[in-house]
């Protein structure tokens, strides 16, 4: 078997908790609290409460048995392994296609060249991929601005409603947790970006619409009719995909950034995850029941 | 934007970057002159073919005027003449010096016309051909040959005016890549004292690496970005 790495945009599949296990702050705080009223026999406002014959220590060796339990992958994070297992193991690769990762693809530099623009900022497409022992990713853009290092992942989205509704998925998160580490830098910047749809996905929009009401025995006179009726909604798919020509839209509402900083003490939870994805991935076989 | 799942970006190359980079100008200035080829011609030039179903054509008188006009020198080689059926038929080799490579280079072209017949006889019968038939469906047939070797050269020449699936013609956008990437280069040297330290690997990498198609945006980038220093 050789090296297992786990690509940044999806390991935030590895960050999800098996359900119910997760060890959240309410729960450590709530430790400390029972923890106080077995020791002091106060409770946090100060008032005199029982401890034996309560349900209380149930609930404190509950609580510290799930703070110390052994750390367990989830059915996504082993589906997602499972995926990484037939990729290197069979050549399996799931091809995922649709309109919004073509439009993210196509106006990648589009976006770049916004934030260029907007932030008066030269920003440069990065071609290289990084790895260390457990991850690898390519990040869109390493800036290097002397005092400090940032890493930006571009998202470029599919129409204003995405846009205005867009905000930071774990993945996106986790992938930022990775970005960091393998670029050695401080904060991570996601900026979500609304730019013009590239022509031929517009067209595509289009025909998708006249495919609707198109059909094959229309006579030309139908056809005439029928495009002329179309001329309204092709007027309309081009306002809602095309920004550029709206002086209601400014470049610079065009442009959603979110920032996250580097946790060291996250990133090492992310390794043991990944340690674990590793373990799961050595038992994997494709008749596996597990 | 990386997935962990394969998504292919498109690898085929860009149909400027098949051509000889050093080139690059002769390239562009064919592309544009191809652009001019391909404009659709003067309404007035077009006139309708009563006898052949109303079709559009360009006159013969119109095609010379725009060859002599848009190529300054070309002549008409007849290379075939002969009859076929009841028609006669010319094929000539329409000869031209491009005025971008300034080398002569050729159309051919085919043409017939049908001999004339008396009133009521048969297209096929040809002792009933009309005195001076010939004489007149010969130069007929060899402006048709003519017209069809202009076809070859664009809509402006009447390519398309009675085809109902034809495509725009555009020029390649990439070919005047190489002169903002100049641009860039020229502004990076202008502005380099203006430029913030934080940004003047990027721009100076981009500036001073080799020309490369691929990077068509990121010089547009920049070009705007060093304009506003």
């Amino acid at each position: 078997m050789g090296k297992i790495l786990f690509n940044a945009s999806s390991a935030g599949a590895l960050w999800t908790e098996k359900k119910g296990s997760e060890f959240t702050e309410t729960n450590k705080v709530r430790i400390e609290e029972l923890i106080s009223e077995r020791d002091t026999g106060l409770n946090k406002n100060g008032n005199k409460v029982k401890w034996e014959g309560t349900q209380k220590p149930n609930e404190l060796a509950e609580l510290e048995a799930k703070r110390d339990a052994t750390p367990e992958l989830s059915d996504t994070a082993k589906n997602y392994v499972k995926r990484v297992w037939l990729k290197y193991e069979k050549g399996i690769v799931k091809n995922i296609k649709n309109k919004f990762l073509d439009k993210g693809l196509y106006q990648e530099e589009e976006s770049i060249s916004l934030l260029t623009e907007v932030e008066k900022i030269a920003y440069s497409k990065n071609e290289e991929r990084k790895e260390n022992d457990y991850f690898t990713g390519e990040c869109d853009i390493f800036k290097d601005f002397g005092d400090k290092k940032i890493v930006i992942d571009t998202k470029t989205c599919w129409d204003a409603e995405t846009f205005i509704n867009a905000k930071p998925s774990l993945d996106n998160i986790i992938q930022g947790d990775v970005y960091m580490e393998l670029w050695d830098c401080d904060e991570f910047h996601l900026k979500f970006c609304l730019v013009d749809t590239p022509e031929h996905l517009v067209q595509r929009e289009k025909d998708l619409e006249k495919w609707k009401y198109f059909s094959g025995d229309m006579s030309d006179a139908e056809l005439d009719l029928l495009e002329k009726q179309m001329e309204k909604i092709y007027a309309q798919i081009d306002k809602n995909l095309i920004y550029s020509n709206n002086d209601k839209i400014t470049k610079e509402e065009c442009i959603k950034t979110f920032v996250f900083y580097r946790d060291k003490d996250k990133y090492q939870k992310l390794v043991a995850k990944a340690k674990l994805g590793i373990e799961y991935y050595k038992t994997l076989s494709l008749n596996t029941k597990l | 934007m990386s997935q962990e799942t394969a998504l292919v970006k498109k690898e085929l190359p860009a149909l400027s970057e098949l051509y000889d980079v050093s080139n690059i100008e002769t390239v562009f200035k064919k592309d544009q002159f191809n652009l001019l080829l391909n404009q659709q011609p003067e309404p007035k030039w077009i006139l309708e073919n009563k006898f052949a179903g109303n079709s559009k054509y360009i006159p013969i008188g119109v095609l010379e005027t725009l060859l002599q006009r848009i190529f300054k020198d070309f002549r008409i080689e007849v290379m075939r003449e002969g009859t076929m059926f009841n028609s006669v038929y010319v094929a000539i080799r329409l000869h031209y010096l491009h005025p971008i490579s300034n080398e002569w280079n050729y159309h051919d072209g085919v043409g017939a016309a049908q001999v004339q017949t008396k009133s009521g006889a048969s297209p096929a019968d040809l002792a009933s051909i009309n005195n001076n038939a010939v004489m007149m469906a010969l130069p007929m047939a060899k402006s048709y040959a003519i017209k069809d070797a202009c076809d070859h050269f664009g809509k402006l020449f009447g390519r398309d005016l009675n085809r109902k699936e034809t495509m725009g013609f555009g020029t390649d956008k990439n070919l005047d890549t190489e002169s903002i990437y100049e641009e860039l280069k020229s502004l990076f040297n202008e502005k380099k004292d203006k430029i913030p330290s934080s940004d003047f690997k990027e721009i100076e990498k981009s500036a001073e690496s080799e020309f490369d198609f691929k990077k068509i945006k990121e010089y547009k980038r920049f070009v705007g970005l060093l304009k506003s220093f």
